[in-house]
């Protein structure tokens, strides 16, 4: 799982230029599963043939980044966020483009954190004038701050984008089991979630499964200053009962809890006030379906050092084992 | 050979209120049925007009300008022969005062909207703007008068008032999108059908002013189109706009770079009009294109889509002003895209 995560932070995937780590993913998963098969938006569509009701996983591939808007005559790039973008946290950050050239997101000289905003910052990619940097970057490219994945004391990992590689790394580790699952199963790698929740929409439409679960990061409440929140790194899987976009079917999530305890995984109730996953969509699609989701804890999300626990990791991939391998009714 | 401004005066001389797009399908399904085969009007409100290639299970293109146009619905009739309104679609406040509209009741009926005379207004008062529930539209009717023609809920809409302006450039109410309608009509009039690569259905689309996605998405998932082309208005270029959300009037159509569009259907286009020897420009709107794209993208299980736009200037106004050459740049595009047998294949 750990090596999968290492090799997706790696593939650049801001919203809309999913193609790369699509690739990837359709790569490995391949081995395990049926079908592998990309649909009109971008979305990767698993599936691992089966009896049983059709229970759907899905993780988005894509990152917060940037897009560029215009290149100025100093040669400085100008751009446009790309999902929720904390600028405060992205002040003097390096920044990779697809092609790899490289810059700094710098804010206007003076400016006040508080003023923080898109229009009021350039990436410096070098470029002496605006020709030398037309050569590198043009407008509606996209960027990102650099990935990184730094190993914490004990179990811990920091670095970008955790969010939501960690799910997309902890479905293709559960693939492997894939010969042992019981119900009818299909893994879904979603496009376009940072902005809007969207490319899951169309995956579930598609697939009409009878359960739906997405696998994405949630923040916790034991970090410097948190807000107070029930989650904590290294209490185990998050299993959500609501966030700002979606209450979870409390069935679902009450069989989600028994199945952990059956199967001896550490796991916590996660209520998130703010932020939305692919939960909601898949709720929604076509006539609907029982939806549910588990959650790494995640400090940080949306800046250039996410901090998970691996152990919470390994406990949200044993949890998404035991429920394909649980009959569900 | 069809006339570009003729078309887009006819086509802005059709009342088409956010909600009221029926109003005019007899003369709309008269104007354009010539260069089709088949027109009719879907549940939501949205016509489609269909011409095929002529080759059994022909990829399908949706191409979709919406039909709809900003205006006013009426919400009570008062004494002295007075309107009250609320809006359909985005209105500026800024232009409503002494503004000229026409009601579309059972005739359609000339008001103006009321002013206050800045001898009357009291101080300060001519620094805010009065809200929509504070103005009213004057009839000259009575109310008695009134009442036999209007009823609560019919629509309003601004003068018709299409004129020539200098060299390409015509101005007037709903523009935003009748130019873009025109631009889809005149590409399936002129595109051959022994070239045409696919089955081409132009939407119409209703309710776009009010919804962002109204009749568009309900008629794409009966079409079910392999991918889909939107075209709309962008802002012109003018001091205090950026260049990358902005496009020049008169130097051609626009392409939409965002996240939800397709890249590689857009990035196809640029290419089939650099192949033809014209430029298309390009707008960034990051996470949201502020058109039907947006929800139509999501339709069933997905339809790739890119935008492309036509430069409009003095937007959701009587008086918006587009360059015909602007409208015909789009056209040419949409044909080559109708014409081009690789834009359905996965990779390219």
């Amino acid at each position: 799982m750990l090596n999968y995560l290492r090799e997706l932070i790696k593939i650049q995937s801001v919203s809309g230029a999913e193609k790369n780590i699509a690739l990837y993913i359709k790569s490995e998963m391949e081995k395990y599963f049926d079908e592998c098969e990309t649909d009109a938006l971008g979305n990767l569509i698993c599936r691992k043939n089966g009896s049983g009701k059709k229970l759907l996983f899905c993780a988005h591939m894509d990152e917060i980044g940037f897009i560029v808007t215009t290149i100025d005559d100093k040669g400085f790039v100008h751009f446009a966020p790309v999902g929720g973008i904390d600028f405060v946290a992205a002040a003097y950050a390096s920044v990779a483009f697809a092609n790899g050239t490289r810059g700094v997101m710098v804010p206007e000289a003076g400016l006040k954190s508080d003023d923080f905003k898109a229009e009021k910052f350039v990436v410096d990619i070098g470029a002496k004038d605006k020709k030398q940097a037309e050569r590198l970057v043009k407008t509606g490219d996209t960027f990102a701050l650099v990935p990184s994945y730094t190993r914490l004391r004990g179990n811990r990992i920091c670095g970008r984008p955790i969010d939501d590689k960690i799910g997309c790394a902890i479905l293709m580790a559960a693939a492997k089991e894939a010969d042992s699952f019981k119900n009818n199963t299909t893994f879904v790698f979603s496009v376009q979630e940072e902005v809007g929740i969207r490319g899951s929409r169309v995956a579930a439409f598609n697939c009409r499964p009878d359960y739906g679960i997405a696998l994405d990061v949630t923040s916790t409440g034991d970090g410097h200053g948190s807000k107070p929140m029930a989650v904590s790194l290294g209490e185990g899987a998050a299993v959500k009962i609501k966030d700002a976009s979606v209450i979870c079917d409390s069935e679902l999530v009450r069989k989600m809890g028994e199945i952990a305890e059956e199967n001896n995984i550490k796991w916590q109730r996660e209520v998130l006030t703010a932020g939305g996953t692919d939960t909601a969509s898949l709720q929604l699609a076509a006539s609907g379906c029982r939806a549910g989701c588990i959650s790494v804890p995640t400090r940080y999300i949306h800046t250039a050092n996410e901090e998970i626990d691996c152990s919470d990791a390994k406990a949200c991939l044993d949890l998404v084992v035991a429920i394909a391998r649980t009959e569900l009714e | 050979m069809i006339n570009t401004k003729e078309l887009i005066g006819q086509l802005c001389n059709i009342m088409s209120v956010t909600g009221y797009e029926h109003r005019g399908a007899q003369e709309l399904t008269e104007l354009i049925s010539p260069y089709f085969d088949h027109v009719y009007e879907a549940v939501g409100g949205t016509y489609v007009a269909v011409k095929y290639c002529g080759r059994d299970a022909a990829p399908r293109l949706m191409l979709d300008a919406h039909f709809d146009e900003i205006g006013m619905i009426v919400t009570d009739i008062l004494p002295g022969g007075y309107l009250s309104f609320s809006h359909m679609g985005g209105l500026d406040r800024r232009i409503m005062p002494a503004s000229e509209v026409y009601i579309y009741g059972r005739e359609k009926i000339y008001g103006v909207i009321c002013s206050k005379p800045p001898h009357l207004q009291k101080p300060g008062e001519s620094k805010k703007l009065p809200a929509l529930d504070e103005m009213l539209i004057d009839t000259g009717y009575s109310e008695d008068e009134l009442r036999k023609i209007v009823s609560i809920g019919d629509g309003i809409g601004f003068y018709e008032s299409t004129a020539e302006l200098l060299g390409n450039r015509i101005c007037g109410r709903s523009m935003d999108n009748k130019a873009c309608c025109a631009a889809a009509i005149i590409a399936a009039a002129n595109v051959e059908r022994e070239k045409m690569a696919c089955d081409l259905y132009v939407t119409l689309s209703s309710r776009e002013e009010e919804s962002l996605a109204g009749g568009c998405v309900t008629a794409a998932y009966d079409i079910r189109p392999d991918i889909a082309i939107v075209t709309d208005v962008t802002f012109s270029r003018f001091p205090g706009v950026d260049d990358y959300e902005s496009a020049k009037m008169g130097e051609g159509a626009s392409v939409s770079l965002s996240a939800v569009t397709d890249r590689k259907l857009t990035n196809r286009l640029i290419y089939l009009a650099e192949n033809a020897g014209f430029k298309l420009q390009t707008t960034v709107d990051a996470e949201n294109t502020g058109t039907n794209a947006t929800a139509l993208t999501l339709c069933g299980d997905g339809i790739p889509c890119a935008v492309v736009s036509v430069p409009l200037s003095c937007m959701h106004t009587y008086n918006e002003i587009i360059d015909t050459s602007d409208v015909e740049a789009a056209a040419k595009l949409f044909m080559l895209a109708v014409c081009d047998e690789d834009i359905f294949r996965e990779e390219y």
